[in-house]
């Protein structure tokens, strides 16, 4: 889903009234990952909503604040954080005088453009330390994905096999590593045949007397090694090409080869 | 410091700001849901020690501070209502009701809901302040989903294009008065 389709979808706002499900809103929190520019929507719609809820208003009893503050005093106190309960100070104002009455119209609007700057100044901080924790976290997150693989590959119970290409396919240099044990499959590529923009690679299980089953399908640019399904009591993988997605039953005619796994 | 580093800080006067903010706006949204005056606002002191207990799960570029303890106040509010077993019979009556705004709305309130049609409120009040989903909002107007979502996107745009033009024109009477001040005092 591209940009515009995302903003047209009605995902965002949804999300943000906090009416997703849970696969929505991993579907919205890796657009707002993927698109800085939402950041800007985001603003806006919460806006939105905080307008439209202000209508509705309630005030709330006098006493609840007290009870509030009581409450979170006492679990500072508990969690052994320093209280602090120092009240805003009200700004105070009682001059009759011109002069001073614009002096402090000056000096309000001095202080506006000082704290709106320090605001700034604050917010790009944050928001670069939140980009660099976003860069660290997805950094950790791949070396931690290829350090599973390492192992993965590194199991003694692997079969490494190599392709049976067919005739129209004999360059395609494609390895299989098979593991029962384990029961995770990993297809080491390369030189894939080129797909058109409708086509996909798609692996399937053959079994003797038995429709091939339908396993991954994949673009062929996920990287070195493709972690693929696994299908118990599998004697031959084969590969083929299919329309964009993949297909219930194989394209015979489009047959790149096939892995014979020893039992 | 904001208030979401006083929070950080255990700094009880960022909770003070943040109830003086936002209090009366999620009881509004709290009330809409389970319609009970002690309830709420048993849920909205639950909100509110949440919030204060649980800050550092707060992510900006997920959405405000607002939004974010909104959803908390909304999902309390439907877990009670679930609990006690409430039936949810008051919201047809209210969603055929031909106008949803408050008898003490102000002008502002007013103009903000004038940009939407009564069906566009309507949806809106359903989902947003009384806690439907799109699909029980569906059924209670007899409108297909699809509708309710592209009325749902449509009203948000609205409002947003309401407070742009709010934003706009406060800002150009802003730099009116500076320069006014400056012609006077020169």
């Amino acid at each position: 889903m591209d940009l515009k389709e995302f903003r047209a979808s009605g995902w965002l706002e949804l999300y943000l009234m906090g009416g997703c499900n849970q696969e929505q809103t991993a579907i919205v929190e890796k657009a707002l990952d993927d698109y800085p520019e939402l950041q800007e929507d985001i603003r806006e719609i919460s806006s939105a909503l905080s307008s439209y809820a202000n209508i509705y208003k309630k005030t709330p009893s006098p006493e609840l604040k007290g009870k509030i503050l009581e409450a979170a005093s006492s679990q500072n106190l508990e969690r052994g954080s320093p209280k602090n309960t120092s009240t805003l100070k009200e700004p105070s104002a009682n001059s009759s005088s011109f002069a001073i009455t614009w002096l402090f119209g000056l000096l309000a609007l001095g202080a506006l453009g000082f704290s709106l700057l320090q605001h700034n100044n604050h917010k790009t901080e944050r928001e670069i330390w939140e980009q660099d924790k976003i860069r660290c976290d997805s950094i950790e997150q791949a070396r931690s994905i290829e350090f599973a693989l390492l192992e993965d590959l590194k199991e003694g119970n692997n079969q490494f096999i190599n392709i049976d290409p067919t005739g129209n396919y004999t360059q395609v240099a494609l390895t299989l590593v098979v593991n029962a044990v384990t029961q995770k499959n990993y297809l080491k590529v390369a030189n894939l045949p080129v797909l058109n923009a409708n086509q996909s690679f798609q692996m399937w299980s053959l079994k003797p007397d038995t429709a091939p089953i339908p396993l991954t399908v994949f673009q062929g640019d996920e990287g070195v090694f493709i972690p693929v399904d696994f299908e118990e009591g599998t004697p031959t993988y084969a590969i083929t090409i299919e329309p964009r997605g993949g297909v219930a039953s194989p394209t015979l005619a489009n047959l790149i080869g096939t892995w014979s796994v020893s039992s | 410091m904001d208030i979401i580093n006083l929070i950080e800080n255990r700094n009880e006067k960022g909770l003070s700001l943040l109830y003086d903010n936002f209090s009366a706006s999620l009881l509004g949204i709290i009330h809409g849901i389970v319609k009970h005056d002690e309830t709420s606002e048993e849920i909205l002191q639950e909100t509110f020690l949440k919030v204060w207990n649980n800050i550092d799960q707060f992510n900006a570029k997920r959405g405000t501070i607002f939004t974010w303890m909104a959803a908390i106040a909304r999902n309390k509010a439907i877990d009670k209502v679930r609990l006690k077993g409430f039936k949810r019979n008051v919201g047809l009556q209210e969603a055929e009701e031909p106008s949803v705004l408050p008898d003490d709305a102000s002008l502002d309130a007013q103009k903000l809901l004038s940009k939407l049609t009564p069906v566009q409120q309507q949806i809106l009040n359903l989902i947003y302040i009384q806690g439907h989903t799109q699909s029980q909002t569906a059924e209670l107007l007899q409108i297909p989903l699809g509708t309710i979502k592209t009325k749902v996107r449509a009203s948000i745009q609205e409002l947003r294009n309401e407070l742009k033009n709010e934003k706009k024109l406060f800002l150009g009477s802003l730099l009116f008065i500076i320069l006014t001040i400056w012609m006077l005092w020169i």
